[in-house]
């Protein structure tokens, strides 16, 4: 059934389409992390995924994670509603779960079936949910001098 | 149109199915957010399968000329016992993900029946129906009630199904504010869950639903007024209770007319549907008694879209007094 295209296609396509979450996780910062869930997110799935943040969890030191949801297709209700759960486990645990790039069909499904993302931020997109991010670690992001000769000076010990 | 029988014997033929499934979805027309809740529906039910049966077959069979995709799953699994079916919902995520993913895939379709036995196997019947196209048929609503009452003693019914029907209904509450309220929602749900009995049938359980919902210890509803309209493609058909209009617009002369009466409380007048042939051009005006019926076809901006027909009416043909009602239907082709 797997496609017979260049090997790295395949490698791709199987790990997206089964045995292991839709999902990615990366650092953001020592305390924050990133997770993006892509495709049908569908009850089993859903599994898997909490399944896997609960286990990143257990990591000490983090203390913010960013949820992305801007690439699912689409979430059923009960899902989203325990998605929100996840969150409030998190919360428990000490770490603020922030939820960006709710598209607004998703919007839609999760207003309609009452699911309430109560006292979680929400952002439209992973730039601003960055920005609340480092701004709640004590962080921000600081340009470098556009004056090219002082640019030079600070390149030098 | 003829698909293979798919074999699925694992999550990953389980995940292509669903992938195929949004494939031939988008092919007949549907739009992105359909072919998502296919795929979801087929993802859950064909992840069902493999979980608890080991593998299944999977079936797409498109019908009635390309407008409604029904897909069977079947297994020779275990089979899901009654009591199983409705759990799932809530904390109970964790220890069987079985009734949620059923849950989703209901929501997701427009049909949806399971066949199961314990020790007997599986199979899933479910069905997608598209949307008539907004340049073959379109819709106007307004509905408002009176300035005197918090909620709308009101309620209106618009149900495509098959792909080329459509079920129109308005209903108007019996008695004032929340109680008109309630019993116009009560018969709304009703018509939404029963829309493909025939309209007599219709009318006779939702007033014996009524009696039933009276019995019960909290069961202070009234009674409503409604009219049922069902459009095919070449041919219509007719039952309205009570005071509630409806006008029909074609090239043949089509009159329509409403018995009086009441659904849920005495005896319900002879019930008898009346049935017409008619063009695939034709405009259907509804409405409930806040709207007055002396209206003429000529003076009406019947070019207009529907809901410019069905604002034009309600400005102008309002009563003083009472919840109004109009819904327009206008089938172009």
């Amino acid at each position: 059934m797997a496609k017979k295209n260049s090997s790295s296609e395949v490698a791709i396509s199987r790990r997206k389409i089964g045995g292991e979450a839709p999902m990615v996780v990366a650092e953001v910062t020592d305390s924050c992390l990133y997770t993006g869930f892509f495709g049908t997110l569908d009850s089993a799935r859903m599994r898997l995924v909490t399944e896997k943040l609960l286990e990143v969890l257990e990591r000490t030191g983090i203390n913010m994670i960013i949820i992305d949801l801007s690439n699912i297709d689409i979430i059923d209700s009960a899902v989203a509603a325990h998605l929100v759960r996840v969150g409030e486990t998190m919360r428990l645990v000490g770490t603020e779960a922030v939820f960006c790039g709710v598209m607004p069909v998703i919007a839609q499904t999760m207003i309609n079936a009452g699911v309430e993302f109560k006292g979680f931020r929400l952002f439209r997109d992973f730039k601003s949910c960055l920005k609340y991010v480092l701004n709640k670690q004590g962080l921000m992001l600081v340009p470098f001098s556009p004056n090219p000769a002082e640019q030079a000076q600070q390149q030098q010990p | 149109m003829k698909y293979k029988t798919l074999k699925i014997n694992n999550e990953f033929e389980a995940i292509h199915a669903s992938e195929l499934a949004s494939n031939i979805a988008i092919q007949m027309g549907f739009g992105k957010l359909e072919s998502s809740q296919i795929t979801l529906a087929v993802s859950e039910i064909a992840g069902n399968a493999v979980k608890f049966a080991g593998k299944g077959t999977v079936n797409f069979n498109v019908k009635k000329n390309k407008r409604v995709l029904e897909v069977v799953i079947k297994d020779k699994g275990p089979g899901i016992s009654k009591n199983n079916k409705i759990v799932g919902e809530g904390y109970k995520f964790f220890k069987t993900s079985l009734g949620v993913g059923l849950k989703a895939a209901e929501r997701a379709m427009d049909e949806f029946f399971i066949k199961s036995k314990p020790g007997k196997g599986t199979t899933v019947v479910m069905r997608k129906f598209l949307h008539m196209p907004d340049d073959e048929i379109e819709y106007g609503v307004v509905s408002l009630n009176d300035e005197q009452n918090i909620v709308n003693g009101d309620s209106y019914v618009i149900k495509e199904f098959d792909g080329d029907k459509v079920l129109l209904s308005v209903i108007d509450g019996l008695g004032e504010g929340p109680v008109a309220n309630k019993a116009a929602n009560f018969v709304k749900d009703f018509i939404e869950d029963n829309y493909r009995l025939n309209l007599t049938k219709m009318v006779v359980k939702c007033d014996k639903y009524f009696r039933k919902q009276k019995k019960k210890k909290n069961g202070d509803i009234t009674a409503a007024v409604f009219g049922l309209f069902l459009l095919k493609s070449g041919s219509l058909e007719y039952l309205g209770i009570g005071d509630t209009n409806i006008r029909v617009i074609s090239k043949k002369k089509i009159s329509l007319f409403s018995k009086g009466g009441l659904v849920g409380e005495y005896n319900l007048p002879a019930l008898n549907v009346q049935k017409e042939h008619c063009g695939r051009e034709i405009i259907v005006i509804m409405h409930t008694d806040g709207i007055s019926d002396r209206f003429t076809d000529d003076i009406l901006p019947l070019n207009q879209s529907a809901q410019k027909i069905a604002d034009f009416i309600m400005n102008k043909f309002r009563r003083e007094y009472g919840d109004a009602t109009i819904l327009v239907l206008k089938r172009k082709k």
